[in-house]
Order: C-alpha cells, then sequence, then structure tokens
C-alpha cells in the first residue's frame, strides 16, 4: 500500500479510530491492531510475503528470549549467529542470488568456461533491507545485553511489522522504538499536530519535488546518448533531488504517521543537502542507516581506533556494505566506493567532526565561505548519484565523461526545457523553506508551534500546493526496491 | 483529542472549499469542445496532436477539431460516437493517420502512469473508457483542480496567440491562396535573421521523436486492434452518410528520413493502403509536401508545425480540397 494512494487515505483513519477509540483502554489490544493493520498495509503489496516477515518477527522472538535464558557465551555467540545465518540468508536470497550467478557465470565465461546455471525468477519483498536490519539490531543488542528480550510476542512483532516505517525506513533501534509498545499510550496533540505538519511536508517532497524531478531525471538518464554534458548535469541535479524528496519524504510521512499514534520515531534525514563537508553529509543522511553501520561493523571492527591502515580498511568496508546494501549491482557498490574516497581525506587528517553544529546556525543567510562548502560538497553527491541511477557503470561513466566534455559548456535546449526551469523554481522555493527549518527537525515544523488559526491556514495552503504543483506522472517510491 | 478532531474538520471544510472552487471554474478543452460543439457542424477532425493543423476554427465552415496530444484510434472512435449526433448529414470527418498510430493500445499503456486518460474520464460516458477504474476517476478530480489552476494562470498568453490569425481577410481561389502563402513565406524568409536557426534543433528533435515514433509504431500487444477501430469510423460514417477522410500533415523533412521504407509499409502505409481499397476512402498524404516539408521556419519541432506552417498548410488544404468538398456538400 502506498502513502499517496486513496487506499492509504481510507486505512490510516480506520486504523487510527480504531486505535484510539476501540483499543485504547488496553495497550496489548491495541499491539494486536497495529499487527493486524501492518500485515494488512504489507499484505496489500502481495500476501506472499508475509511469511518472510513472519518467519523472521517467531525465529528473533524465539532467539531473543533464548538468549536471555542462557549464561554460557558460546552457546549465545550461537544463537546470534544462527539469527544473523537466517536473516541475512533470506535478504542474501532474495536479494543477491541472481547478481551472485549472473557475476560468477561471467567470471567462468570470462575464464573460458561455459556454465548455464539455472537463475531464478525472484521477486524482491518489498522493505526486506529494512525490516531485517531492524530485527537484526533487536537480536544484537539482547546479545551485547544493551536491551532486554521482548516478553510478549504482539510487542515484538509489532515492533519488527510497525507500518509506517516498515518498507523504506527509518531503521528504528529496538532500544528506542520497542520499549515504545510496552508503555501505555495516550493522545497527545501536540505530538499529533506535529505529525500531521511532517506527513504534509513529507508528501511535499514526495509528490511535488520527487515526482516532477523524476520525469526529468527519467528522461534524460534514459536516453543519455541524446543529450549533452549540460543536459546530463541536469539530469543528475533532478536525480539529486528525486532521490532526497523521495526518500526523505517517505520518511517523513513514516515519522509523522507514527506520531499519530503516540510513537516517536528517530530522525532519519537533517537537510543532508546544506552539509558543508562528505563528513557531515553522511551524519545527515539516511542516518538510521549509517548510524546502524556504524554501530554494528564499523565499531566491531575497530572503527577509527588503530593506524591508517585500518582505518582506510574500515571505512570502506562500510561504505562498500552501505552500497551493497541498496542493491545487487555494481553501481551501487561504485557508489559506495566514491563515497569513502570522498570520506578518507578527511577522516586521515582528523576533519570528519568539524561541523556538528547545524549550518550558520542563528542566522539568516551562511557566509561566502559556508557557501562555497555547500556547493562543493553537494557537486560532489551529485556526481556520486549518477552511480547510484545509472542501469550499469559502463552508463555512469558514459554519462559522467559527457558532463566533463566540451558540451557542458551548451545551453539545455531539450524538449521541455521551459517546464524543467519552473521545476527548477519550485526547487528553490523548497529548499529556501529547508533553509528557513534547517534548525527544526523536518521545514515545516515551525508550523506545528504557531498558533491554532494560522495553521489553518498553513494546511491549507500547504495541501493546496501538492495539489496543485504535484506532478501529474505518479512515480513509485524509489527506496520499495531496496 | 477532541481539538485535534475540530481542527482536523475545519481543515478538511477550507480545503474542500477551495478545491470545489477551483474545480467549478471550467472544464478541461476537449469536455469543453464536445459541450460546445453546435449542432449542424459541417467538418470534425479527431486525431492526435497531429490533428491540430487540421483547425479550421476562422475559416468559413462550421467545423470542430477534438484532437489530443498521443491520442488513440479507440478514443478516435469514442469521440466519433459521442459527438456524430451533432453532425451535418454529410459532414466532412478528418481522420489523422501519423507513422505511429497503428502500433497504440487503447490506453497507451506502453507508458507507464501516463496521464493519457484523465481528459476522457471528465466528458465521455464510463462506458467509453477502456477499463474504467473509479480509483482513476476520483484523481482525476485532483488532475482537473491543478489543471484548471494552471490554466488560470496562463489563460491570457494563450487568447492573445490566438487573436493573431483572426483579423486577416481570406480569399480562397487557388491563386490568391498560392500569391499569400508565398508572400507570408518570403517574409519569414526575410526575418529569419532576427531569430536562432531552428535547424539544428529540429534535427536533433527528430533523432529522439524519430525512435519514439519507430519504438511506438512497431509495439503490437494491444495495438493490433487499432485498425479496427479506424476501420469502424470508417464504416459508421459511410453508413451515416458522412464523408471520412484520412489525413496526413507535414512533417519536417528530417523526420521523414527516420523512417525508411519498408517500415513505414509494414506499419504504415500498409494499413493505409488497405483501408483505402477496402472502404473506398481518399488518404491526403502531406507527410512529404515539399511546399511545406523543406522549410524548417515553419515547424515547432520535427513532426509539428508552428502557427505559420499551419496557416500556409490549412491554405492549402481548404483551397485544393475542402473548398470543393463543402460545395458538393
Amino acid at each position: 500500500m502506498l502513502f499517496n494512494s486513496f487506499d492509504f487515505a481510507i486505512f490510516l483513519p480506520v486504523v487510527f479510530i480504531l486505535y484510539w477509540f476501540v483499543c485504547n483502554k488496553n495497550l496489548k489490544l491495541q499491539n494486536i491492531l497495529i499487527v493486524a493493520a501492518s500485515y494488512l498495509f504489507y499484505g496489500w503489496w502481495d500476501w506472499r510475503f508475509l511469511s518472510l516477515i513472519l518467519f523472521s518477527t517467531v525465529v528473533d522472538f524465539i532467539i531473543g528470549r533464548q538468549l536471555s535464558t542462557k549464561e554460557n557465551k558460546g552457546d549465545r555467540k550461537k544463537l546470534l549467529y544462527l539469527s544473523l545465518v537466517v536473516n541475512l540468508g533470506i535478504l542474501g536470497f532474495f536479494k543477491y542470488y541472481n547478481f551472485f550467478l549472473d557475476n560468477f557465470v561471467e567470471a567462468f565465461t570470462f575464464m573460458g568456461f561455459e556454465i548455464s546455471p539455472r537463475s531464478l525468477n525472484i521477486l524482491l519483498p518489498v522493505g526486506i533491507s529494512f525490516y531485517t536490519f531492524q530485527t537484526l539490531s533487536y537480536t544484537i543488542d539482547v546479545y551485547r545485553e544493551k536491551l532486554e528480550p521482548a516478553k510478549d510476542f504482539f510487542e515484538f512483532a509489532a515492533f519488527v511489522s510497525f507500518f509506517p516505517q516498515l518498507v523504506a525506513g527509518p531503521i528504528e533501534r529496538a532500544s528506542n522504538l520497542l520499549p515504545q509498545f510496552t508503555k501505555s499510550r495516550s493522545f497527545d496533540y501536540d505530538l499529533a499536530i506535529n505529525g500531521i505538519m511532517q506527513i504534509l511536508w513529507g508528501f511535499v517532497k514526495k509528490l511535488v519535488i520527487a515526482d516532477n524531478c523524476a520525469f526529468y531525471a527519467n528522461m534524460i538518464f534514459n536516453s543519455s546518448d541524446t543529450f549533452s554534458g549540460s543536459e546530463l548535469f541536469l539530469g543528475a541535479v533532478f536525480f539529486t533531488f528525486q532521490i532526497y524528496g523521495d526518500f526523505s519524504g517517505y520518511s517523513d510521512i513514516a515519522i509523522g504517521t507514527s506520531r499519530l499514534f503516540g510513537f516517536d520515531l528517530k530522525q532519519n534525514f537533517a537537510m543532508p543537502y546544506f552539509s558543508r563537508d562528505i563528513a557531515e553529509f553522511w551524519r545527515r543522511w539516511h542516518i538510521s542507516l549509517s548510524t546502524w553501520f556504524r554501530d554494528y561493523l564499523y565499531i566491531p571492527l575497530g572503527g577509527s581506533r588503530g593506524g591508517t591502515g585500518m582505518k582506510v580498511r574500515n571505512t570502506f568496508i562500510i561504505f562498500l556494505v552501505s552500497g551493497f546494501w541498496h542493491g545487487a549491482n555494481w553501481t551501487f557498490l561504485v557508489w559506495g566506493g566514491l563515497n569513502a574516497l570522498y570520506f578518507l581525506p578527511l577522516l586521515l587528517a582528523k576533519k570528519n567532526r568539524s561541523n556538528i553544529e547545524v549550518v550558520a546556525k542563528g542566522k539568516y543567510l551562511p557566509s561566502v565561505k559556508e557557501l562555497f562548502q555547500m556547493s562543493f560538497t553537494f557537486l560532489l553527491a551529485v556526481l556520486a548519484w549518477v552511480f547510484f541511477r545509472a542501469e550499469n557503470v559502463g552508463h555512469a561513466l558514459d554519462i559522467l565523461s559527457n558532463i566533463f566534455s566540451s558540451s557542458f559548456l551548451n545551453i539545455p535546449s531539450f524538449e521541455g526545457i521551459d517546464d524543467a526551469a519552473n521545476i527548477g523554481i519550485l526547487i528553490v522555493v523548497f529548499m529556501i523553506f529547508e533553509w528557513i527549518g534547517r534548525e527544526y527537525k523536518f521545514g515545516l515544523e515551525w508550523a506545528a508551534t504557531i498558533n491554532r488559526y494560522s495553521r489553518y491556514a498553513v494546511i491549507a495552503a500547504v495541501i493546496l500546493f501538492i495539489v496543485l504543483f504535484q506532478s501529474p506522472v505518479e512515480q513509485e517510491f524509489i527506496y520499495f526496491q531496496f | 483529542m477532541k481539538k485535534f478532531f475540530v481542527d482536523t474538520f475545519i481543515c478538511s471544510l477550507i480545503v474542500g472549499i477551495l478545491f470545489v472552487g477551483i474545480y467549478s471554474i471550467k472544464s478541461g478543452r476537449l469536455a469543453s469542445l464536445a459541450k460546445e460543439m453546435p449542432y449542424d457542424t459541417e467538418l470534425i477532425c479527431f486525431g492526435s496532436s497531429h490533428g491540430s493543423a487540421f483547425n479550421f476554427s476562422i475559416y468559413p465552415v462550421e467545423s470542430t477539431l477534438i484532437n489530443k496530444g498521443g491520442n488513440t484510434y479507440y478514443y478516435d472512435l469514442q469521440n466519433y460516437y459521442h459527438l456524430k449526433k451533432k453532425l451535418k448529414p454529410n459532414a466532412i470527418v478528418l481522420l489523422p493517420v501519423s507513422y505511429f498510430s497503428f502500433g497504440l493500445d487503447e490506453n497507451r499503456t506502453h507508458e507507464v502512469n501516463e496521464p493519457f486518460l484523465n481528459d476522457f474520464y471528465e466528458y465521455l460516458p464510463k462506458s467509453s473508457i477502456h477499463n474504467y477504474s473509479y480509483r482513476k476517476n476520483l484523481s482525476v478530480c485532483l488532475y482537473m483542480i491543478q489543471r484548471n489552476f494552471l490554466d488560470f494562470v496562463s489563460d491570457e498568453i494563450e487568447e492573445d496567440y490566438e487573436q493573431l490569425y483572426l483579423d486577416e481577410d481570406f480569399d480562397f481561389t487557388k491563386e490568391s491562396i498560392e500569391r499569400k502563402n508565398k508572400g507570408h513565406l518570403r517574409r519569414l524568409e526575410r526575418n529569419k535573421h532576427r531569430k536562432r536557426d531552428p535547424l539544428p534543433k529540429l534535427k536533433s528533435h527528430a533523432n529522439k521523436r524519430g525512435k519514439t515514433h519507430i519504438r511506438e509504431g512497431s509495439y503490437r500487444p494491444g495495438g493490433e486492434k487499432s485498425l479496427p477501430y479506424l476501420e469502424e469510423i470508417i464504416r459508421d460514417c459511410k453508413e451515416s452518410g458522412f464523408r471520412p477522410f484520412l489525413v496526413t500533415p507535414p512533417f519536417y523533412k528530417h523526420y521523414n528520413m527516420k523512417f525508411n521504407s519498408a517500415w513505414l509499409h509494414k506499419h504504415f502505409y500498409r494499413h493505409v493502403d488497405y483501408l483505402e481499397r477496402k472502404h473506398s476512402i481518399k488518404h491526403l498524404d502531406y507527410s512529404k509536401d515539399d511546399r511545406l516539408s523543406k522549410f524548417p521556419l515553419l515547424f515547432r519541432n520535427s513532426d509539428h508545425m508552428n502557427n505559420h506552417g499551419k496557416t500556409i498548410f490549412r491554405n492549402y488544404f481548404f483551397s485544393e480540397f475542402l473548398l470543393d468538398e463543402l460545395e458538393k456538400g
């Protein structure tokens, strides 16, 4: 079920009313409702994938309970490994089987051996990368004794399948979200209003920014051989805003929706395109995933401790794995590697934590230096996104070589350039609001604190803005493919 | 909780009133045309954006042009049935045929999520919409709100543009049309140094558009019904006493060069020839007319004329063909 669908427009109020009016007196009933609603939400795509999430839930619940009863370190480790093998095994099969098979065959063919194994027509279950990592955070935290295992199955199932963030994050830590299912929840007006504003802002990002940019990004990337360097760069910029609007928009809608039910999820994007360096960018982009890798992979590998060699190794591992998490394609690996190359100089020079506070805090405008830093970081991100969007590495390199050719100096003049310019204006307006709201958690959060009647006007204006400027062509959320 | 519901209700009311207001401002172009089309219309033209060349609203003929960009023969057929009651007994029915048209299925499903159907949902009956969906109907309401707002903002500019051609005197003898058109072309040539050279853009457009139309014209799943839909229009026209004609407007020469003769025969001329033979219908083919196809100044892009091109073309078409047909009628 998509957030921007009539099905969801009916689903959400129905679940909301049942949650607060029918089930509000009983915590267990509320959790059961969340599980039922979440399974309905997820099964709307394909009911067959419900078995996978149920299996993952049951396995990790049992392993969590078992971990609490085992004292022996060896037994505890075995249980942890079992959880890792089961979860990563399912993820690996559904996501990476054909990738490894195809590359295996290509490698053998290259060496002169013809083999023709059967590739399978495997459907990628929506959200598998997200909920797998979410349940893994649970078992790892229980193993590390940072978290008490869930006692109630429905509490745990609700944590795993919680519908707002099930298919595209944020990837919640069990230590943050699971306790919220064990406490009784009462309706909080301020939290709900904040949630509504964030949902609206999410729809602005998705329907107005992302979908409009997608039209031009797709047009340019799908026929990249017919566009000049400047037009290809424009396509890359459109994709840069498409992926931001799409992904952070989904996160905003997920977080806002959770607030309607009394849950507080972690911020997943913190205005990353205002970052002054790549290290800051990665502290602000897909925060839930980067912190997951930091806590469960980077730090156990040694993190930034140890010599230069270890730092370089760990950095590359993190970024390559992060790239590979996004999809079974060499382009994602190259994208990850490129970001590692961007990041390493800062790490080695110990400048990766130079910009912690929000840019131009307390001021209206950035300084010239900050403007330059933001522009340069933005440019690095745009170039890296080319790999993320391209069909394969060769395609990405062709695009980049054209961008860095003399045709970059041509004035863009493709059909529809006037409409593309109008989208550019929308992007500028949007970024102005993001800039104004940069010290908040999302661009429209300031409106949750103004007086009630002004808020009516703002909400009406935002809804009107969404309807009037949304793209006429519906686009799927990009991150559903992960 | 009560405060939250009150807020939700008030906001919904405000938004609802605004939406209903904007929705009601006006109907879409096709819906308005269909509604305002007079009875006893002498000439009607359907088709895709290529049909826009056949707009005779400022000529001495009661005519309606009801075309839509990327249109399919299925919706030409539905428009025909919807509007035939408003046609004069022996009305002329122009049916534009383009190189890509025979490859399209009813709803152009090769373009995922393309908002092609939105305009038709507004005025055609449910039974005429292929794979009608209530969900789609609801989303069309939002689309109409968006369209009305954007049209309201850009209306003024469009009216001024149309006005350009309303004040001219037309003398419809072939000789004076030839003189008029040549004079028009000479003026354009004289002033061409004031504008950017359109040739590079036309060539680039022809490359891209040619590839797209070859792909669309070759598309088969569902497309095999496009010829029967067109045939049904022709058959019904003949039975109803109307005079149908197949028409193809001028294309810029570089666009024509993108289609080799084998492809054109297989995907276009073979069907046109079949219709001509079976139904004794004429195909008025201006696609490679040298009086227009060679001149880049007459084209907005490689397969659509600009207003200069359309003016010149319509003068030729009216004087060479329509005038005689109207006299016969």
